[in-house]
């Protein structure tokens, strides 16, 4: 199984080297690929220095969404099996990576989902409290639209198999993507699954959502998981 | 108080401008963060032609003499945050795009570069 490691890098100088090195201590054998979303620090000089990983940089900040397919017709032009990705924040562990290569390996998902929040595993990571509540809104839409219940709807940490790159390659929403990619997936008949992972605080720097910016967003996501719900697959199916 | 003509109106025109947002939603031709003040222009016209008591009470908050100028206020209103967005948006996808000619000529000329030093080392093995 071809597998490659994405990572979506903003504005992280100070904790992706660390990651990286993290990464290639534990995971040798696995292809590594940052996409620099148009860095205005030293990130990309950084990146350039540990000559396994390749590098790609966009020429300008094109939002998460975007970055992150980018990783994604790169996986599907070089013919890669699975993606595994995680924030460039070292807010993942890279360490929790072989939960999803065997989750990959044994094909239990199309889509799987490294998840905080899955019973007896709330430990390490805690929230805050609107974050919190804006996941329990999210879980809440999520169910009622897909009748799934997905415990942590806006993870980074997911991984998945070929039938979703090739998806994902084609459509990927742009803004604040998670919980509509899981949606879509859910209803082009795939299969999502989670699995427990932990969550460090970030290496370094600090989060980039402020409380508007959060109300916005969940007036952004609501509107999309709503106004999308039912609509076919029109894309290729899964 | 507005005519029943007119709140028929703007239901309708209302209604028709939701439709064609959402239609453009679920067809990928609109990007949702384009449709929030669509949407909202479209929830605000329906609210003031349903309940005309709103209206009432909109008009009189802010000193507007005939309820019906309320539905023209709000419109034009939004219809001025839309043309702004539409700006900015230009603007910024402009920029966006002059960063990418700008690294495709570049890339350009290194490929070309890299062409000819190519050339010359088959030429010297030959």
């Amino acid at each position: 199984m071809r597998t490659l490691i994405l990572i979506p890098c903003h504005n992280e100088s100070e904790s992706i080297g660390h990651l990286l090195a993290e990464i290639e201590a534990m995971h040798k054998e696995l292809d590594v690929l940052v996409i620099n979303d148009g860095s205005t620090d030293s990130s990309s000089d950084v990146i350039s220095r540990h000559k396994h990983v390749v590098l790609i940089n966009l020429p300008y900040n094109t939002g998460i969404g975007a970055t992150v397919q980018t990783g994604f017709q790169w996986a599907l032009k070089y013919n890669y099996d699975a993606v595994i990705r995680l924030d460039g924040d070292g807010q993942h562990p890279p360490a929790d990576i072989p939960g999803h290569l065997d989750a990959l390996l044994h094909d239990k998902g199309d889509l799987i989902i490294g998840s905080r929040f899955i019973k007896s595993h709330e430990i390490g990571y805690t929230s805050t409290f609107s974050r919190r509540m804006g996941i329990y809104y999210l879980r809440g839409l999520l169910k009622l639209l897909t009748g799934q219940m997905i415990y942590d709807p806006t993870s980074g940490f997911i991984s998945c198999n070929r039938k979703v790159i090739e998806w994902f390659a084609e459509y990927y929403p742009y803004d604040y993507p998670e919980p509509e990619a899981i949606q879509r997936i859910i209803q082009c008949g795939g299969r999502v699954i989670e699995i427990p992972t932990s969550m460090r605080k970030r290496l370094a720097g600090k989060s980039k959502i402020s409380t508007l910016d959060s109300l916005y967003y969940f007036i952004k996501v609501s509107l999309a998981l709503i106004l999308l719900h039912g609509k076919k697959c029109n894309e290729r199916d899964i | 108080m507005i005519s029943f003509k007119l709140q028929m109106t703007v239901i309708i025109a209302a209604l028709l401008l939701l439709i064609i947002v959402v239609y453009g939603i679920r067809s990928r031709k609109l990007q949702i963060k384009h449709s929030v003040l669509w949407i909202f222009l479209g929830v605000i016209n329906l609210i003031f032609a349903l309940f005309p008591t709103v209206t009432v009470y909109f008009t009189n908050l802010i000193g507007i003499e005939l309820p019906v100028n309320a539905i023209f206020l709000t419109t034009i209103v939004v219809a001025y945050l839309l043309i702004l967005q539409l700006s900015i948006n230009s603007s910024s996808s402009e920029s966006k795009k002059r960063k990418i000619v700008q690294k495709v000529a570049i890339l350009e000329a290194e490929l070309a570069e890299l062409k000819q030093q190519v050339d010359k080392l088959t030429k010297h093995k030959l």
